[in-house]
Parts: structure tokens; C-alpha cells; sequence
């Protein structure tokens, strides 16, 4: 979840007018000229010029169709890549992530920089002090040789004037795995060897250059056909609009599906098999054991961590337990999880029992392309069927306050949480040694707050929590 | 004096359209106006439906209606009413 700014502001008004379009079934006809409406030529440019923020737009509505913006070839118009996504038997299972190379502003390549504060001082503590060599004096201040930058930062801690400052590259900064890259011509790539899809690289990006790859025209159509679609909606919606619960899933169904189903509900078998796996693997003689449900902790335990990767619990996800039983109730109907994060794609892409992902945003620019005012919706017949703990798992410490309460004896569990998944706490991870660890129950989210806070969500992490914490004690 | 009146939309259109980070005005009002405004989420601002022209977030200001609010906006505008 962001904070608002034009990039976040751009990929919601496209979601909402790829809906639009879709639902009036003008998509073909109508999406070449959607880089133009959304950037006319009278408005101030958000970038060089009006034609340089159309060919961004351009390159950002493939992802929304569906489609890898590095498969753009200038010369399609939008409507053949339209067409290809309407006319797909299902989406392409791949490059969830997507850099949209047009947005990439290709920030820096190091990240040092001489400012025009630079006195050109007698001193050169920079150049003196380089271990590459890399500043010299160039029309009468330092200035760094970016191919000899080895980024240090020696020089900013040397010069008195403090002329030289640390810039972040923001996707770079954040990302918990440095698993972004730069090319040649410095656009940002994502390896996806080390990539867990935490997705705070597209909420951190100003120019929104990274996006997730949608299901949306895919859910659309099957509206359209009138398939049977059931969502499954994960315990972080719950605080995303300012209405009440019931209204919000009745909103849900109104909009086109013919079931909602609260993922809290299989958080619930969630939490006692996690609670069984503890006490049996704790008189097996095992040091720790951390929860499996956050899914860019999982990718992380098992790309980044060999030291716990072991010790991860072999419970499956609430989601798997409630897709499971959905589809076996359901054989025929298409299952959609609606989901607050980027890293549950790769768990619903390689489900048996999902067939499409669609993100709180998505869900909420798709309400708002079809008018609905969640708020005034008459939620009066809806039954609900989870449990406050499985609500809980929204949060963060949710789960293990779940887990506890399927115990048989509370007094052994020495539980231990980790708060938002950052740089540091990898390297905190990557030195655990868990029969030292002093804990013998791990929770690790994410997102700070937990799944409220996800990359995909739409309102903000602690008004989301209240809203929540009110749900689950309003009984 | 009274207190300058403040409405957020936070329907579902002007909440997802940035509206939601309205819902910090409380905190990031300067200290010396905190207590000055009065802050409430509504769902309908008066005014607002005729959806194809104006821009979301809509809030208002003592019942003027402000587009494409954002919290800078809006102090502006509260610093405007009190300044009457």
C-alpha cells in the first residue's frame, strides 16, 4: 500500500478504464485511443512531453491486458494486443512481474552524485580518497565516472561540504533480495532466480515501471460468458473500504460472482494443522518451526535461506483449504482469490484448484468502472461462516495467536514475530541459527502490519487494522 | 470561532481513487489548526455525482467541494477559512 502519488493514481485509472471498456464490449475499438483521452494535448506533461506520457500509458495497458510489457512491439496497435487477450483460452503463467521499460526512468546507475554545492576545494578529499579513481575535476567541480563507481560512499562521508549525496534507485533500495538489476541501457530487470514477489518494488517505483501482470480481462470475459465464477477473498479485505463486512462481500457477488467465500475460513484448519506440525516436531527434537501461509516468506525461506528453509511448516496456506473444498463443492465453476499481495500469484498459478488472481485493486477499480457504491449495498442476507482467529490472519501476530488457541498446553511455545520483510531482517535471517535461536515459533509476514498492508491494497495499513480489530470484536 | 468543517468522501469511487490516504488529514494537520477542524468520512459530498466531469478524491471545505483533494489542498484550504 502506497501512499497516493500520479504513478499509483495512472495504473488504477487504467484498471478502471480497461473495465469500462471491457464490460461495454468496445475494447477492440476503443483502447488505440486511450493513450490520447487519458493524455491530451492541452494538459501539462508528466514527462518530456505529451507523446512521450501516451507511449508510457501504451506500454502500461499491456500488463493490464495481460501481457509482458517487454513483448511490446511499437508498431502493434493496442487493439491486436487487445484481441489476443480476449480471444486467449487462459493467461500465460510467467513474468508475473513486469518492468515497463518505456516508464523506467533508468534513475541511476551508481548511486553518488557531485551536487552544484561542490566547491571545488584545494582539499579533493573525494578524488584523493577514491579507491577507484573514479572523480576527477571536470569544469570546476568533482564529478564521478559512473562506470568506475563502485558506490562505497567514501566520498560522501569525506567532503566537507557535504556536495556529495547518496541518491536511492527506489525498486534497488527496498527490495529485500537485491533482486534488481539494471541492463545496458540502465532499465531496471528483475531476476527472477532471486525474486519473491514481495511487490515492494512496484509499490516503491515513481514511475510505476513495475507492474503486475492482470487476470482482469480474462475474469471479465468469463463474466461475459456467464461462467459460474466463485471468489475466494482473502481476510485483508475486510478493511480496504469504508463500509461494513457484510456489505463489502455482498459488493463482491453483485459484481459478478455467484459465490463469496471468506479465505478465513480455511485459516481456521490452517491454524490447528500448524499447531498439530509444532507439538509433534517439538517432542521430534526440532529447534523452531515458522508459519508457511505468508507466500513471499516461503519464496524467501527457500531461495534465500537453506539455514531455515527446513524448518518451515509443511501446513498448507488458508487458501489452499478453502480452494480445496470450494472446488470439490463446485466442480465446475471458475475460482478467483482475491488477493491483497503479488507473491500469493505464484501459489494460485501453480494451484490445481484456482484458475484466476484478481488484486483488492483490481477488485476496487473493477466496483467503481460498474458504479457500485459499496456502501448502500443491502447486505442483509448474507451469512458469514469464518471465525474471528481466522479473520485475524490479516494481521500480523494474527496467526500465531490462532495457533496458540489450538494448543493443547500454551505454556511451551516461545513465539517470536518478524514485522515486514526488509534487507535487514534478511541478513538477521541469514545469520539464525535455530537451535540458538530463543524462540521456538516463528512468525515472519512480509508486508509490515501484515497482509493490510500488502503491495495490492487500497486503504491505509492502520485504518485497515482498526477496521478489523472492530469486526473481530464487535461479537 | 467555529470550527472549520471537513468532509471526506470515502464512497467507493473517490476511496479508490486515492481518497483512502485522505484519511491521515487528522495527523498531518499542523499543530496549531489541529484543534480548529472538525473531520468527518461521509459517503455523499452534495454536489459530487456528476461523475464525468469531476476528479476524485472529493472532500470539503465548510460544503465547498474540492477535487483531486490531497492533504496539502485541503490545509490550504482549511488555512483559507480560518484566515475569514
Amino acid at each position: 500500500m502506497t501512499y497516493k502519488n500520479n504513478a499509483m493514481i495512472t495504473r488504477r485509472e487504467l484498471l478502471r478504464q480497461i473495465s469500462l471498456l471491457t464490460m461495454a464490449g468496445h475494447l477492440e475499438e476503443d483502447i488505440n485511443r486511450l493513450p490520447l483521452i487519458l493524455r491530451p494535448r492541452d494538459n501539462q506533461p508528466l514527462r518530456c512531453c505529451v507523446y512521450k506520457d501516451r507511449a508510457v500509458v501504451r506500454s502500461k495497458l499491456l500488463p493490464v491486458l495481460g501481457i509482458a510489457a517487454d513483448k511490446d512491439d511499437e508498431f502493434t496497435p493496442l487493439s491486436t494486443y487487445a484481441e489476443e487477450a480476449l480471444n486467449r483460452e487462459k493467461p500465460v503463467n510467467e513474468h508475473i512481474l513486469s518492468v515497463v521499460d518505456e516508464a523506467c526512468r533508468s534513475c541511476r546507475q551508481v548511486n553518488y552524485t557531485v551536487t552544484n554545492v561542490c566547491k571545488a576545494c584545494d582539499g579533493r578529499f573525494c578524488e584523493l580518497n577514491c579507491p577507484k579513481n573514479a572523480i576527477s575535476m571536470q569544469n570546476g567541480k568533482a564529478e564521478i565516472d559512473e562506470a568506475a563507481c563502485v558506490n562505497c560512499g567514501i566520498c560522501e562521508k569525506m567532503c566537507p561540504f557535504h556536495a556529495i549525496v547518496y541518491q536511492p534507485v527506489p525498486c534497488m533500495e527496498v527490495c529485500p533480495v537485491d533482486a534488481i538489476d539494471k541492463d545496458a541501457e540502465g532499465h531496471a530487470i528483475i531476476n527472477e532466480e532471486k525474486c519473491i514477489l514481495c511487490g515492494k518494488c512496484l509499490e516503491s517505483c515513481p514511475f510505476g515501471a513495475i507492474m503486475e501482470r492482470s487476470h482482469l480481462v480474462d475474469i471479465l470475459k468469463a463474466m461475459q460468458n456467464k461462467k459460474e465464477l466463485i471468489a475466494l477473498v482473502a481476510p485483508a479485505l475486510a478493511g480496504q473500504f469504508q463500509a461494513e463486512w457484510k456489505q463489502i462481500l455482498e459488493a463482491v457477488q453483485y459484481a459478478g460472482f455467484a459465490k463469496v467465500v471468506e479465505v478465513a475460513e480455511g485459516a481456521d484448519t490452517c491454524a490447528e494443522n500448524e499447531a498439530k506440525e509444532w507439538e509433534a516436531l517439538m517432542k521430534d527434537g526440532q529447534p523452531i518451526m515458522t508459519t508457511s501461509c505468508c507466500a513471499a516468506y516461503t519464496n524467501l525461506a527457500k531461495k534465500h535461506l537453506p539455514n531455515i528453509s527446513e524448518y518451515v511448516s509443511h501446513t498448507k496456506t488458508p487458501l489452499y483449504y478453502t480452494a480445496e473444498k470450494v472446488r470439490k463443492e463446485n466442480p465446475e465453476a471458475l475460482l478467483v482469490f482475491i488477493s491483497p499481495c503479488v507473491a500469493k500469484r505464484g501459489e494460485v498459478e501453480a494451484s490445481e484448484f484456482i484458475d484466476f488472481n484478481m488484486s483488492v485493486e483490481e477488485l476496487g477499480t473493477f466496483m467503481v468502472a460498474k458504479g457500485i457504491e459499496i456502501s448502500q449495498i443491502d447486505a442483509n442476507n448474507i451469512k458469514l461462516h469464518a471465525s474471528d482467529d481466522g479473520r485475524g490472519f490479516a494481521m500480523t501476530g494474527g496467526v500465531t495467536e490462532a495457533v496458540k488457541k489450538y494448543l493443547s498446553d500454551d505454556t511451551e511455545i516461545k513465539a517470536e514475530l518478524i514485522n515486514g520483510i526488509t534487507k535487514s531482517e534478511v541478513k538477521k535471517l541469514k545469520r539464525l541459527k535455530p537451535e540458538k535461536a530463543g524462540f521456538n515459533f516463528l512468525e515472519v509476514m512480509a508486508c509490515e502490519g501484515g497482509c493490510v498492508n500488502g503491495c495490492n491494497t487500497i486503504a491505509r495499513c492502520a485504518v485497515a487494522t482498526r477496521q478489523i480489530q472492530k469486526i473481530i470484536k464487535n461479537k | 470561532m467555529n470550527k472549520v468543517k471537513i468532509q471526506i468522501c470515502v464512497g467507493t469511487w473517490s476511496y479508490v481513487m486515492g481518497g483512502a490516504q485522505l484519511m491521515n488529514l487528522q495527523e498531518e494537520l499542523p499543530e496549531n489548526i489541529k484543534d480548529k477542524v472538525e473531520i468527518k468520512g461521509t459517503v455523499s459530498i452534495p454536489g459530487c455525482e456528476d461523475g464525468t466531469t469531476k476528479k476524485p478524491p472529493f472532500a470539503s471545505v465548510n460544503d465547498r467541494i474540492i477535487e483531486e483533494a490531497n492533504i496539502e489542498k485541503l490545509i490550504k484550504e482549511i488555512e483559507v477559512e480560518l484566515s475569514k
